[in-house]
């Protein structure tokens, strides 16, 4: 399938004749006059530049259409990206930190998390990443990842438990 | 049954959910399902919102129930598994989606759940799309109830990181001290020596005083003619001689028997391990990493020997120390003993506290230098990009910031230690001046006491005061070595754990009891609806079934991952199938004896392995006591001979890590040699001449050609052609045997896997030339 880049297509002032739907399931689809297939859509940059470039993809992981900047969508396919990366992008965001603690071969985190009180665990050589935000990315044995959106916002206690693993 | 009960305390531990589906919901399912029963389940911890949930997806034979609890009831759906015809997984940034669709590809149930739960929901999805396509699944796993397949499953992730034996850290100090139990009377020596060096010590301070209080004192004043007091200074300075010679015999009998002793412990540990290490199955080498197993023997076993030959000792006598102290200080004067003795266990507290908030210091330098060594595993691997960049400088200026930053957190540490033991001194030291503070007037007294009356009842005498000043410079080692007790016991307790994990791990693959050796060997092997998977799940054999008679020659085919080399692995009895059977001249397998099914076994690999020896050595590996003649036939019937010949020490060449480099093919034709000079009944060639070019394949070839002769081969080979000779070529495709016939059989096949194979080689191979 050609990839269509939707603010070429703009500038070339062609008509782009597609639409993103959203649905209840968390679906997105890509819809244009002869076909409606399932899409997912991926952040080119999550973490450095998270608010331009989006990737919409196929269930063959193939692209379908690259996005510089959403605006350049009509309303409707807006709102569906917003919802579809409001839930693609879910993961625990950390609002405090309660323990650090080291087991055999494992560190145990305790955290408070935006659900509640949260236990964790990392090998003891995965260190957090830092970005360059201020914001510090803790990944769990299983996968899961935990967000401190800003350090410098914790409290001192948290702060100080984390000194070790950030400058 | 052990197991599953640390599997269970592992999830009570470290994840904030169930151990088990709650006994209430199955008892609900139980009501609304009729024949079914629980094949597997999950729990689903993300709800719509992406909201924190209880959710749990149970799957019987015909349908799945899903249920939520809200408010302490149970809120279920049922689904029909007939009704769906897709199970689709999205992924999101921290969590998975599991989607099922009907037949008008309409999403008719959604799921989300972290990845925590990935690993139990990836089942489910699995067993799903099996039914879904199969109409019925039958989980052949019959020993893993679901409930174990929960558990197993959902720790994983713990597992693999963690060295996981039963018990906890004190079990673990309990089990390295049960190691002493053979040697119990070294112990007890060596003990005993310890113990009494400790007691003797105690004494030369007393001595000291005694000759003060005892000669020095009456001799001033008069009391002692010169004679007696000379002679009352050798009695006591034979006393003082015998003392020392005494501590240094129990010194002596403390070092030598501790020490020797712990080399015995580490001995029997390394043995042990590397004995269990021998037993254990295939399966748990490819879970662990082998530099991993290889410290666990080596540097754990020195750690345990450390912590038997001096850290038990060091601390039991410590202890006895600090307590001998006590007792005697408080026993010669009972205030000065209380104001001594009383802030020790604080001095310690302190010195624990400081060990523990130097943990931190230690933890960010760690850190830091491990993006030291980072930048170098990096940079020297990629030194040709570095290079061809022209990023000699970024680089160095990127290493020299770490470099910089590691300086800084290891000074960090220096300027936290250095700061605190002169702190620690002067505390110990504040504890002298109060001893002279308050001892010095009633030493006084004392004497003043003494010149006037001649009496010695009052006050404190100065030898008694000086004897108390000599005990006061020896709490200082105790207590330092105690305040350290707690790191040296994590040390050794975590080198104890790596160590009974190994011995810990069952062996897979059992010799059952009654199992017959071999006789008369023909080398007929049959599958029988076998099917096998790696981890209990995931199925890697579905159904395979062949015969191969003995002598012949057999070729495995089909693309990579399809369970080519899974099945010489059954064969080679490395895994027992989960179901079906595997006949061996018609017997069982498992009930073959093992050792001697193994000797009627060759296996030649794509990357053979030599052990580091000479040439013959590693020929001789196969069959010790071949004559030479044997072995240079076997090394010229695998066209070996000549080029071994052609090496300056010809069969006397030390190959492998650290020797002669041999090139693939040359080593591939040792290994042929080792496995020609083996003679065994049953051959088994995995891609051997994969990784070789085509002059050497064809001198491979002629080798294995005549290897093959009067053997029953499974052949896996990557270019078809060398499988011309088969007397029967076995297609595989995602574990299911898709074809089997002769070569000429298969190309009639109108659309047929291997046909496609075949073609689409001839095409490659067109093309290249
Ligand atoms: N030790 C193992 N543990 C888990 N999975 C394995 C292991 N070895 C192989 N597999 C998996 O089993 C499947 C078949 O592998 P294998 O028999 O080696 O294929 P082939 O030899 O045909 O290339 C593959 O999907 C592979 O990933
Ligand atoms: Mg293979």
């Amino acid at each position: 399938m050609d990839v269509l880049n939707v603010d070429k297509l703009r500038d070339q002032n062609k008509i782009i004749e597609f639409k993103l739907e959203f649905n209840e399931h968390g679906q997105l689809f890509f819809v244009n006059k002869e076909k409606k297939i399932s899409v997912y859509i991926k952040k080119c940059f999550p973490w450095s530049n998270k608010d331009s470039f989006f990737s919409i993809r196929n269930q063959s992981d193939e692209e379908v259409l690259l996005i510089e900047d959403i605006n350049a969508l009509d309303e409707h396919s807006r709102d569906a990206i917003i919802s579809s990366l409001l839930a693609s992008g879910f993961c625990f965001i950390i609002n405090d930190i309660i323990t650090i603690k080291e087991d055999y071969e494992l560190r145990v985190w305790e955290v408070e998390t935006n659900q509640g009180m949260r236990q964790f665990q990392t090998e003891l050589m995965a260190w957090p990443r830092e970005l360059s935000s201020g914001g510090l990315l803790i990944q769990d044995l299983a996968g899961d990842i935990y967000y401190i959106p800003k350090v410098s916002e914790l409290k001192p206690s948290g702060k100080k438990l984390l000194w070790a693993f950030i400058d | 049954m052990e197991v599953l009960k640390s599997k269970t305390s592992l999830v009570n531990k470290y994840y904030e959910q169930p151990d088990r589906l709650p006994k209430d919901l199955k008892e609900l399912i139980f009501k609304s399902w009729e024949k079914q029963n629980i094949l597997l389940y999950s729990f689903a911890d993300l709800d719509s919102h992406f909201q924190l949930a209880e959710q749990w997806i149970v799957v019987g034979q015909l349908q799945i129930v899903f249920a939520t609890r809200r408010n302490s009831k149970w809120e279920i759906k049922i689904l029909n598994i007939s009704e769906i015809s897709a199970t689709k997984e999205l992924s999101g940034l921290s969590y998975r989606k599991l989607l099922f669709e009907n037949q008008k590809a309409e999403v008719i149930f959604s799921v989300n759940y972290t990845l925590r739960q990935a690993t139990t929901m990836s089942s489910v999805k699995f067993v799903l799309e099996q039914m879904v396509d199969q109409k019925k699944y039958e989980l052949d796993f019959e020993n893993d109830d679901a409930d174990s397949l929960y558990l197993k499953q959902l720790v994983k992730p713990i597992e693999k990181a963690q060295a996981s034996i039963s018990g906890g850290q004190y079990d673990v100090v309990w089990r390295l001290l049960a190691l002493l139990r053979p040697y119990k009377y070294s112990v007890l020596l060596g003990m005993s020596g310890a113990v009494l060096m400790t007691l003797v010590s105690l004494v030369p301070a007393f001595l000291t005083g005694k000759i003060i209080d005892e000669v020095i004192k009456p001799f001033q004043a008069g009391q002692l003619t010169k004679d007696i007091a000379i002679k009352l200074t050798y009695i006591t300075l034979m006393g003082l001689i015998t003392v020392y010679i005494l501590r240094e015999f129990f010194a002596w009998i403390r070092l030598q028997k501790m020490a020797i002793l712990g080399e015995y412990v580490a001995r029997d540990l390394r043995d042990r391990v590397y004995n269990h290490l021998q037993k254990l199955s295939l399966s748990f080498f490819n879970s662990k990493q082998t530099g991993s197993i290889i410290s666990r023997v080596g540097a754990d076993t020195d750690r345990i020997w450390d912590f038997i030959a001096f850290g038990v000792v060091e601390v039991t006598t410590s202890i006895i120390m600090l307590m001998g102290l006590s007792v005697v200080l408080v026993a010669l004067d009972w205030r000065l003993g209380l104001l001594v003795s009383l802030p020790v266990p604080f001095i310690l507290f302190i010195i624990y506290w400081h060990g523990q908030s130097m943990q931190k210091l230690f933890l960010k330098a760690w850190r830091k230098w491990s993006d030291l060594t980072d930048c170098l595993s990096d940079t020297i691997p990629g030194i040709k990009v570095v290079k061809s960049f022209n990023k000699e400088k970024e680089e160095v200026q990127r290493f020299r910031l770490r470099n910089q930053s590691v300086v800084k957190e290891f000074n960090g540490i220096h300027k936290a230690w250095t700061r605190f033991w002169p702190f620690l001194m002067l505390t110990i030291q504040a504890i002298v001046i109060g001893v002279w503070t308050f001892g010095m007037p009633r030493v006084l007294d004392h004497i003043e006491y003494f010149n006037k009356t001649g009496n010695i009842e009052s006050g404190l005498s100065p030898g008694v005061f000086i004897s108390f000043v000599l005990y006061l410079g020896m709490f200082v080692q105790p207590i330092e070595i105690i305040g350290q007790m707690s790191r040296m016991i994590n040390r050794a307790t975590s080198s104890a754990h790596r160590v009974f994990e190994i011995l810990d791990t069952e062996p897979q693959i059992l010799n059952l009891k009654g199992a017959l050796p071999l006789e008369d060997f023909k080398g007929e092997v049959e599958f029988k609806n076998v099917n096998f998977s790696y981890d209990g799940v995931r199925k890697t054999l579905k159904s395979v079934s062949f015969k191969i008679n003995s002598g012949e020659m057999v070729g495995l085919v089909g693309p990579s991952g399809s369970g080519k080399t899974t099945i010489t692995n059954l064969i080679a009895r490395f895994y027992d199938a989960q179901s079906g059977e595997i006949l061996i001249d018609g017997k069982k397998i498992t009930s073959i004896d093992l050792n001697s099914y193994r000797s009627q076994m060759g296996i030649v690999l794509q990357d053979p392995y030599l052990f580091h020896g000479t040439i013959l050595d590693n020929i001789k590996y196969a069959h010790p006591e071949a004559t030479l003649k044997e072995i240079i036939s076997a090394a010229k019937a695998a066209n070996a001979h000549d080029f071994i010949c052609n090496l300056p020490q010809a069969y006397d060449t030390v190959v492998g890590e650290r020797g002669h480099t041999l090139s693939g093919g040359e080593r591939q034709r040792i290994s042929i040699a080792r496995a020609i000079l083996r003679n065994p009944k049953i051959l088994i060639l995995d891609e051997a001449t994969s990784s070789v070019d085509t002059e050497t394949e064809k001198k491979i070839q002629q080798a294995l050609d005549r290897l093959v002769k009067g053997r029953t081969t499974i052949a896996i080979a990557h270019r078809l052609s060398t499988l011309a000779q088969a007397n029967k070529i076995l297609v595989l495709k995602n574990g299911e045997l898709k074809e089997q016939g002769t070569s000429i059989d298969l190309m009639k096949l109108e659309n047929g896997v291997y046909k496609n194979l075949v073609n689409m080689q001839r095409e490659l191979h067109a093309n290249k030339v």
